[in-house]
């Protein structure tokens, strides 16, 4: 029996909508007033509406479904970076993110010491920095431009790097944010086959993407999530059917 | 290995499994510690960087460290000294008088100013990584302590040439010295955390400080508060700042004791302002991401 590594139940995010809305003295007394006199409350938006979700080892879980309906949450809840509101997260093994380009980078600092910086960041130690270092750089395949600084880089050298680092963590989780597309053919492919590599090393992946090929290709479950909710949980080609329909008939 | 987040709470590295969240949790002391003790890596490279980006490009660079508070120490001497007249104490520098006092007044001030952008400036990073967000504020407090050590540095260069006999009070700086740091890193975490919540405060407390530095023996002995002030001496020693820098002036430039009653009051208050500054950011914690 597959060994379950993330077990999502009844996640409820929630944030407060009324965060931006004074900016102004007269805004924030109007608020106040408002609360006080009409006993009126914050208002809320739910990014995540009671989502369970469960995964298993050598899963790869394609998350689809259409802006703003907590596909990214649901990942940053799941590493941590959201507390839920409601409901729990459980996660079994270490956990890797790649949630966005270039995050944890200094830009002044040449791309060898951002390594190290953003290997710190994910929580690397730097002994383990140190003896990755080499893989790292085979992987990213940035030749001398490793010693350049970090502002030069393109965002498919950067997308190189950052995938490179994470995949050194040797995660038992990996998180990806839609951030594989900027890559060239040849990094991509080489991506791909280091994702499959990391799932003989009983790894499970979640992805978010609008890359719906990407999904039937390389996913072996997909979820399709709208309105903080998961409308639709099964086989990829399936998961993908039933959003390219709905989209089709909006 | 396995972690369980429920409701809000506990944040705990990316490579540090088994780790529980709970509904509503705030965050504990000890484990907010032991994260930051597993991210100490992490912390002295974000220093060392920043270090040398503050320098960047700069001809006389780390050497700034150095010029400015001497700066600010000039501009008091000849505003206090030769502009008003106001020689110190008997036998004692003024330029040591109020070398002391900024000096130290520095510490404190940097610390809470320069947290208040600590997790703000770093929010786009704590919404990609799960860090505690309280290792910002580690690095910027180091690196405000790290530029007083070398103030320090030159404060004692000065108090060797220009200072009283040595005395035995000065076994007591580093007692004085361990309750400015708590209060100093007591107000960055309360700070750094406030501020995501509320920007004002950062003008606000500004403001603040620059009163308080006034209002506190810092440029000016305190005795001649003692002298003003009468009865009410005691009253003014209730400021746990005030009666810091008085005990400082005691040690460095033989200036009075305070009543003992107001050092006894200045521990407690030390001790509850960073109890206090831990149960706030424990609370508001799991709300930071939320807030951004």
């Amino acid at each position: 029996m597959a060994v379950e590594k993330i077990s999502v139940e009844d996640l409820t995010v929630r944030f407060r909508l009324s965060y931006d809305k004074s900016w102004t003295i007269q805004d924030k007394l109007l608020e106040v007033t408002r609360s006080v006199l009409h006993g009126d409350r914050p208002r809320y938006f739910k990014a995540l509406d009671s989502v369970g979700l469960k995964v298993c080892e050598g899963e790869v879980l394609g998350i689809i479904g259409p802006n703003g309906c907590g596909k990214s949450t649901l990942l940053r809840s799941i590493c941590g970076i959201y507390a839920p509101d409601a409901g729990s997260v459980r996660r079994n093994g270490r956990i890797s993110s790649l949630l966005s380009l270039g995050t944890g980078f200094d830009n002044k600092l040449n791309g060898l010491d951002n390594i190290r910086l953003n290997a710190l960041m994910l929580g690397m130690r730097r002994r383990e920095i140190e003896k990755s270092i080499p893989t790292i750089l085979e992987f990213a395949d940035l030749g001398d431009h490793i010693h350049k600084p970090m502002k030069y880089y393109s965002s498919g050298m950067i997308s190189r790097v950052s995938f490179a680092i994470v995949l050194a963590m040797k995660p038992d989780i990996l998180l990806i944010d839609e951030v594989l597309s900027v890559g060239d053919l040849q990094f991509r492919q080489k991506s791909e086959q280091a994702m499959k590599d990391l799932l003989v090393q009983s790894a499970c992946q979640l992805i978010v993407t609008h890359n719906l090929a990407f999904v039937r290709e390389h996913c072996n479950r997909a979820v399709y999530m709208r309105a903080g909710q998961i409308v639709a949980d099964g086989d990829p080609e399936e998961i993908v059917s039933i959003y390219e329909s709905e989209f089709k008939n909006t | 290995m396995k972690q369980v987040i429920k409701n809000a709470g506990l944040r705990s590295s990316p490579v540090a499994p088994g780790s529980v969240r709970k509904a509503h949790q705030g965050a504990k002391v000890i484990g907010t510690y032991a994260n930051l003790w597993q991210r100490l890596e992490l912390i002295r490279f974000l220093v060392s960087a920043k270090r040398r980006g503050s320098t960047f490009k700069m001809v006389l660079g780390q050497l700034w460290f150095v010029l400015n508070p001497l700066a600010q120490m000039f501009v008091y001497y000849f505003l206090v000294v030769v502009l008003f007249g106001r020689a110190g104490m008997a036998g004692i520098h003024p330029l040591i008088m109020i070398l002391t006092g900024i000096i130290h007044y520095h510490l404190f001030q940097h610390a809470v100013m320069s947290s208040a952008h600590a997790i703000l400036g770093n929010q786009k990073l704590c919404l990609q990584v799960s860090t505690e967000p309280l290792v910002f504020t580690a690095v910027s407090f180091v690196d405000t302590a790290w530029k007083f050590l070398i103030s320090l540095g030159v404060y004692f260069i000065f108090y060797l040439v220009l200072g009283p006999d040595f005395s035995l009070r000065l076994l007591a700086y580093p007692l004085i010295l361990a309750l400015l740091v708590v209060l100093a890193w007591s107000g960055s975490v309360l700070m750094s955390v406030l501020t995501v919540f509320s920007r004002d405060l950062r003008n606000a407390v500004a403001i603040a400080l620059r009163i308080l530095m006034y209002l506190s023996p810092v440029i000016y002995p305190a005795s001649f508060v003692a002298e003003k002030l009468g009865d009410a001496y005691s009253l003014y020693l209730l400021s746990p700042i005030g009666c810091l820098f008085t005990l400082l002036q005691w040690c460095f430039i033989q200036g009075q004791f305070p009543p003992l009653w107001t050092v006894a009051l200045l521990i407690v208050s030390t001790i509850l302002v960073f109890v206090m500054a831990h149960v706030v950011y424990g609370q508001l914690r799991p709300k930071i991401t939320k807030a951004f």
